[in-house]
Order: structure tokens, then sequence, then C-alpha cells
């Protein structure tokens, strides 16, 4: 069985069904583009794969127990919103420090590393609202790495940045995907220049999904 | 002088504690992009208020509960217009001005129910002391325990709920948090005063904070300089205490907005 499954899904909100019919197998490894125009349903689906919405019919089993995700949300940080981009990341070590409990060394060293491999470690002490479009992205990549996940999932991560930090976003991504054999979910509406890194591409429009690699 | 009085002395305690715990709600709220709660819950708690005057239990009390509906209530109309969650806070203002409008006017001790709209913190009883005084701890020991959670929350909350923070337990607890420190807040510094009490010493912090901890603190340390000298300006001064601190609060942000705009 697939890591993830989805199986003759369906999922509506009261004013109508916004997936139908829906089939998707991802396993460990893979490099899934999930693309649609606005509003085809994109992060609706991801929210059904994060167990966040139940479907209406059909299935979806998801056998991952640790995922990093970045919302749009996320990504589009609050520009003004005070925390250092250490204080950020270590936000994503919930699991590992616990319901009422402090950070340790350690986890300071889990978010050192993590940092480390967006390339972003120099910036540890900075406000996170200073730092530029390209810069946060990355940030919020460490922040989804910290708990070392077994996927990663990204929603929209290429909304606000240049053509410059996209290209490096795609690599770090690659890198990811190759070296830690790491399961990655991206949803995009724009593959031009990762579509060969990815190994299944799910395209989204009038409530079907449909795979084209 | 200032302290040979023993309501002076209350009046110090009572705005000390509420400044720490204030800003503590407060800058959640300000970076949940939330800043009118306050309002909405204070004028919620005036309903209680006469309420409470009508059937004969305390004030303090009444706005309490009412506070806390209101807040539920807030948080209810948030989820099922998810696009629109700020008009949640304008229905419940207009329900609580509203009920309190047409209630107060059941109340037959006016001057009572005048003295939540400003605030009387140099006439507190020993009983609400007490309150304040229980409250505050509360506030202070949750806020700690929750540091990390309630952070996570005002940052991006789905995110929150996807690291496995019980994200739907912690609001209702925050809910319950600041319906609390509104109801207390608003017998002392006045129910038409609290939110700017909530959103002032944030607003100075975020100028200065270069870290959400330093924000934290900053805020703290604001809102109880304000306190301190509002107080001291009203007793010499003979003014309103809660207006003179929010006053304070309005000047000191106005300068350093003008300072940091210059630079």
């Amino acid at each position: 069985m697939s890591d993830i499954q989805i199986k003759n899904m369906s999922f509506g909100y009261e004013e109508g069904l916004v997936l139908k019919d829906v089939n998707i197998d991802i396993n460990r490894g893979d490099f899934v583009g999930i693309i649609g125009a606005n509003g085809t349903g994109k992060s609706t689906l991801i929210q059904l794969i994060l167990g966040l919405l139940t479907p209406k019919e059909g299935s979806v089993t998801c056998n991952y127990q640790n995922v990093g995700y970045v919302s749009q949300v996320g990504f589009a940080v609050k520009a003004d919103f005070p925390a250092t981009v250490k204080e950020v990341i270590m936000l994503n070590l919930f699991r590992e420090i616990g319901l009422f409990k402090r950070s340790t060394k350690k986890h300071e060293k889990m978010v050192e590393e993590a940092l480390a491999t967006v390339g972003m470690l120099d910036m540890a002490n900075r406000q996170i609202g200073k730092l530029s479009g390209g810069q946060q992205q990355r940030v919020m990549i460490a922040k989804a790495l910290v708990s070392s996940p077994e996927i990663l999932v990204l929603d929209e991560p290429t909304a606000s940045v240049d053509a410059k930090n996209e290209e490096m976003l795609y690599e770090l991504l690659n890198r990811l995907n190759q070296e830690r054999n790491l399961t990655i979910i991206m949803v995009t509406h724009n593959i031009e220049n990762i579509e060969e890194s990815m190994n299944k591409i799910y395209i989204i429009k009038n409530k079907l999904v449909t795979r084209r690699k | 002088m200032l302290f040979q009085y023993d309501f002076m002395r209350k009046a110090f305690l009572v705005g000390i504690l509420l400044a720490i715990i204030i800003p503590c709600i407060g800058l959640i709220v300000v970076l949940r992009r939330l800043s009118m709660t306050g309002d909405a819950l204070s004028h919620m708690s005036l309903a209680g208020v006469a309420l409470g005057l009508i059937i004969g239990v305390n004030p303090v009390l009444g706005a309490t509960l009412a506070c806390i509906v209101a807040a539920f209530g807030i948080e209810l109309i948030r989820k099922k217009f998810k696009r629109y969650s700020e008009m949640a806070i304008a229905i419940i203002m207009s329900a609580g001005v509203g009920l309190a409008g047409v209630l107060s006017g059941f109340v037959s001790n006016a001057s009572n129910f005048n003295s939540f709209l400003f605030g009387s913190i140099v006439a507190i009883t020993d009983f609400e002391l007490i309150l304040v005084i229980i409250i505050s701890v509360l506030v202070m020991i949750t806020f700690v325990v929750l540091y990390k959670e309630l952070m996570h929350m005002a940052f991006d909350e789905m995110s929150a709920k996807m690291a496995g923070i019980p994200v739907k337990t912690i609001n209702i607890i925050f809910t319950i948090l600041t319906a609390l420190t509104v109801s207390i807040a608003s017998r002392t510094v006045g129910a038409l005063i609290i939110s700017s009490l909530m959103v002032i010493p944030t607003a100075c912090a975020m100028q200065y904070g270069k870290s959400y901890r330093q924000t934290l603190i900053y805020s703290i340390l604001f809102a109880i300089a304000f306190t301190v000298i509002g107080l001291s300006i009203s007793y010499y001064m003979g003014l309103k205490p809660g207006g003179t601190i929010v006053l304070t609060g309005v000047i000191f942000l106005v300068i350093t907005l003008s300072i940091k705009g210059k630079n």
C-alpha cells in the first residue's frame, strides 16, 4: 500500500463539491506537484491529505506521522511579527519539547542544523519580518525541516518571491529529495522550472484531478 | 504623599498587576489581528454589570460571566464567517452596547453603573482586590506555561495544529483568560478604555522589541510605566485615573512614532 492513498474521494463545502472522485498514490521519495488555477481546490486537497478536513465520500490514508508543512499563511510571513528567525523555527519543535516545557540546548542545536541546511545560519538572531521574501521562504522551509519530517508539504512556496529565489528554492528541494529521500508535495500554479524534478504531477481542473506524469 | 492613603496603595497594586497581565493578552490579540476584541468584550461586560446590579449580584461577577459568554460568541461567529472573522467583533460589540443600553435603564444606582464606564481604580473593594490578585496570578501562570503554544498560534494557527498543539483547547483557555482579564480591568480602568490598554503598550513595544520575548517584556514594562505615571498624575492633578493612564500611553506612542518616523 502507498504511504499516501486517496481512493474515490470527494469533498465539498455547503456551496457544493470542490473535488470529485479523486485517486492519488504517493510513496516515499516521491516529488509530487499539485497544479491548478486559483480557487480550484489545491489547498483543500492538501488539507484533506493532512487530515485537517474529512472527505465526504471515499477515503484518504496517510501513513506519515511526522509532517513538515508550510501553509500559504506561513509563507506570507506577517511583516511586522516581532520574532527572531530562531524563535520562529523553534516553534516547530513542539512535539520534541512537549506541552508546558521549555526548550534546551539540544533543541537550539536542532534549530541551527535546520538553518544550516537552508544556508541561513548567520541569520538566526535577525527579526523575521526584516528579511527579504526569499530569505523568509527559506526560514519557513527550515521551520518545516527542524523536526526531521518524513514528508515536506509546501502550499504555494513561490507566490511572493522573485525568479532567482524561486530557482534557489528548487535547488534546495531537489537536494532534500535526492539526498534524504524526502517525500515532497508542492502545491503551485507554475511548474515550468521544476517539472523535470517531479516524478508525479497532478492537475486539478473542474473538480477533477488528473495525473499528467 | 502618594502612598499615605490606603486607597492609593491598593490602586497602585491593582494597576501594576493589571499592567502585567493585560499586555500578555494584548500581545496575542494584536498579533492575531483581533485588536478590537477587548472593545467588544468590555462593552459586553457593561451589560453584565447592569444585569448584576439589577438582580443584586456583584457587578464584577456579572461582567465576568458576560465576558466569557461574549468571548465564546466571538469564537463561534469567527468560525462561521472564516473570511470575514472581524465581523464577529462588530456583532458582539453591537449586542453588548444594545444590551447595556437597555439594561442600564433598569439600574437604580446610576452612579455605580457609570463607574464602570471609565473605571474607579481608587475605589475598589477588598473583594475586588482579591479577585484581581487571583485572576492576575492565574493569567500569569497560564501565560508562562503556554508561552510557546500561544506564540505559535499567533504566528500561524494551521501550522500550530500541524505541529501537534491542541489548538482548540488552548483557544478555549485563552478565550476564558481574555474574558476574565477584561472583566476585572473594566472595573478598575474602565470598560471604555480597556482595549487601548491592551493595544498601546504592545504597539510601543513593537517599535523597540527585536524578538518575541523582548516585545512581551517591553510591553509589560511600558504598561507598568504608563500605569504608575498615569496614577501619579491623576492623584496630583485630580484627574480620572483610567483616562490618565491611557492618555499617558497614547502620548508616549505618538512621540515614539514621530521619532521613529524621522529616523
